[in-house]
């Protein structure tokens, strides 16, 4: 027999014809039907794309007019509305990649390079602390902390402290911290499961893991999305918060197995804050025994205000007036470890106390404050830089080292204020002396015109004591008298 | 009428004219498809070589029923036995790697337990299944069909109307 008659011509035909009608005609809104319906269902977070177009056989794949928005039950849970536009993180206007086919037929998605077009995030902080980023992923497996805004005994000095601890950078990054932990455990406990603790819910879901170890399903080797714009904004909150404009972000090595995966992940983030330029640099690395992150945070001079606005009441002091530049380059390891090594630009900076601060840099607040205010005064316009504070210790028990700089800037200032102070109790002193003894002089001479011969005596004193009974001129004092 | 739809189409499953060796791929391709899930990346690569190639289709089904059913009656167990036996042998274990990560293949899901155990239970009973299926189809055309029909008594007794009406109960009008 022909083994070209093993073959239903027919059939096959048929399969192909309907599966290029599928392809040419449908395939488009039936992935993005899919997308959305995965989206509308998701437990992590919702998302929506306006269309779709996959061109399979070139390996191209565009969407445009995505949205990404928090988790349903979070976001119903705040009090916001459920229409997904008004719920967004992230909306973008175009995003396109290309898949390799090779990649595909191995069953792994390798992206090389993702391009986001017209990317636009919005990120609020709400009343408790937490931000609608927090609403996106995986919910953690714990109770979620009690809204300050809705339970009956709530008071104000209640939000006002939840409010502190989400402008308080350390309190935010070991939120961070902890919630990478727990995922890259989630993750670990995922891939290491034995067959044996797999929990089999059928017998179709136990499998075998080794096969695919350190291979990721899918990995996205580059993210880049340029002319980003971030809004940022507070709940309840009057004053506007700036907004990030002309941004542009990289992401690299993002996989679906990151703690199995050959590279770390790397976050690039560069953009324009009240016009001055700022940059932070993310490496994590999670494939390790323990999550090693590092962070390069590195801005112009933003207005004290700006920082005041993001970090302000977690300060021990209040920015009133001036210019900041931060770069800094913070270590975070194992159990929550902390090594920052920031340089400070100070320029124009004024300080005020802010109420309950007691110490600053080892010293008393109110006198912290003068110092510093007096030593920038002296300065006037020029840049004070510090590079010589180390924090470290742990992100819950952080340790401050301030260096000389400080110190010799508080010495600095305080004597200052201090030569200051006696300049000016002495102008006092000599004005009051000077009025008494204008008195006393002045009652001499009333008392010298009563006596006989008297103005002699007066003028022979005058030529002796030159200047007496008259107001003490600068050209007065000298050797002459 | 179960039972009537079945034996008819056994009867022109035998009597048709596609070779013994349709009937017996089908018999055990079908039987291997029975012991998967229908979603599965491997049932459809079952799926499409009964569609393409000239298997019979309709012994292809049936078989796959019976696959199916020993599936649901606790073959599923013992297929994720055999199949974890199979994957976590560790002298195997470099193979498995090479293999399950290949092209197309790491689309068939052989790394589940049951289904790899599924799909070797389906192959080596597929075999079993194959030669004794062409076998009696083989038998059954030489005996039944061409002796029997020939045969004086038979021509004598399928000649009354009470025979033809059973005939026609039994194996449909074109008996």
């Amino acid at each position: 027999m022909n083994p070209l008659e093993w073959i239903r011509w027919r059939v096959l035909a048929a399969i192909l014809v309907v599966g290029g009608l599928v392809y040419f005609l449908g395939v488009d809104s039936l992935v993005r039907w899919r997308i959305n319906d995965l989206g509308a269902r998701s437990t992590r977070a919702r998302w929506h794309v306006g269309s779709v177009d996959l061109r399979i056989f070139s390996g191209h794949y565009g969407l445009a007019d995505l949205l990404v928005a928090g988790r349903r039950e979070t976001a119903a849970a705040a009090g916001n509305s459920p229409d997904l536009a008004e719920a967004r993180v992230f909306s973008a206007e175009r995003a396109s990649f290309d898949l390799g086919m090779d990649s595909l037929l191995c069953r792994r998605f390798v992206i090389e390079r993702l391009e986001i077009h017209g990317p636009e995030m919005r990120i609020e902080r709400r009343r408790d602390g937490s931000t609608n980023l927090d609403d996106v992923g995986e919910p953690e497996e714990e109770a979620p902390p009690e809204s300050p805004g809705e339970g009956p005994g709530v008071t104000a000095k209640d939000v006002e402290k939840a409010l502190e601890a989400a402008q308080d950078w350390l309190e935010t990054a070991r939120k961070w911290y902890r919630r990478i932990e727990w995922l890259r455990e989630k993750l670990r406990g995922d891939e290491g499961a034995s067959a044996s603790e797999q929990e089999a819910r059928d017998h179709y879901a136990r499998r075998a893991l080794y096969p695919f170890a350190g291979r990721p399903r899918i990995v996205i080797r580059e993210v880049v999305a340029s002319g980003l714009e971030i809004d940022f904004s507070e709940e309840g909150g009057s004053a506007a918060l700036p907004r990030l404009e002309e941004g542009r972000i990289s992401l690299k090595e993002l996989s679906d197995r990151p703690t199995s995966h050959d590279r770390p992940i790397e976050l690039s983030l560069e953009g324009l804050l009240e016009r001055v330029r700022v940059a932070l640099n993310v490496r994590l690395d999670l494939t390790g025994d323990a999550v090693v992150c590092e962070i390069r945070f590195d801005t112009g001079p933003l207005p004290a205000r700006v920082i005041d606005a993001f970090v302000g009441r977690s300060l021990p002091v209040k920015l009133s007036e001036g210019t900041i530049g931060v770069t800094a380059t913070v270590r975070l390891g194992a159990r929550e470890s902390l090594s920052v090594a920031p340089t400070l630009r100070f320029s124009g900076v004024r300080l005020a106390t802010r109420p309950g601060a007691r110490r600053v840099a080892g010293l008393d607040a109110r006198e912290f404050v003068q110092a510093f205010n007096e030593a920038s005064r002296l300065l006037d316009d020029a840049t004070l830089e510090i590079a010589d504070l180390r924090i470290t210790g742990t992100l819950s028990r952080p340790r401050f080292q301030w260096g000389d700089t400080v110190e010799k800037l508080v010495r600095q200032g305080a004597r200052a204020f201090v030569q200051g102070e006696i300049e000016k109790a002495e102008a006092k002193g000599r004005e009051v002396l000077e009025k008494e003894a204008g008195k006393v002089l002045e009652r001499l001479d009333r008392a010298l015109e009563q006596v006989p011969g008297a103005k002699d005596i007066k003028e022979g004193l005058e030529r002796i004591l030159p200047g007496l009974g008259r107001p003490r001129k600068k050209s007065d004092s000298g050797e002459g008298r | 009428m179960l039972v009537l739809g079945w034996i008819r189409r056994l009867y022109k499953v035998l009597s048709a004219d596609a070779s013994p060796e349709a009937v017996a791929f089908a018999a055990a391709l079908g039987l291997a498809a029975g012991f998967l899930p229908f979603a599965s990346g491997m049932t459809l690569v079952v799926l499409l070589v009964i569609l393409v190639f000239r298997v019979q289709i309709s012994t292809a089904i049936g078989f796959w029923g019976i696959g199916a059913l020993i599936r649901a009656a606790g073959g599923a167990a013992l297929f994720e036995s055999v199949g974890e036996s199979i994957l976590e042998t560790e002298a195997l274990r470099g193979f498995w790697t090479w293999f399950l990560n290949l092209r197309v293949v790491a689309w068939l899901d052989l790394e589940v337990y049951a289904i790899s155990g599924g799909a070797a239970a389906g192959f080596v009973l597929g075999i079993a299944v194959f030669f004794p299926v062409r076998y009696l189809v083989i038998a059954y055309r030489r005996w039944a069909h061409e002796r029997l029909s020939k045969n004086r008594f038979f021509r004598w007794l399928t000649s009354f109307w009470v025979t033809k009406l059973v005939g026609w109960v039994f194996v449909g009008g074109k008996s």
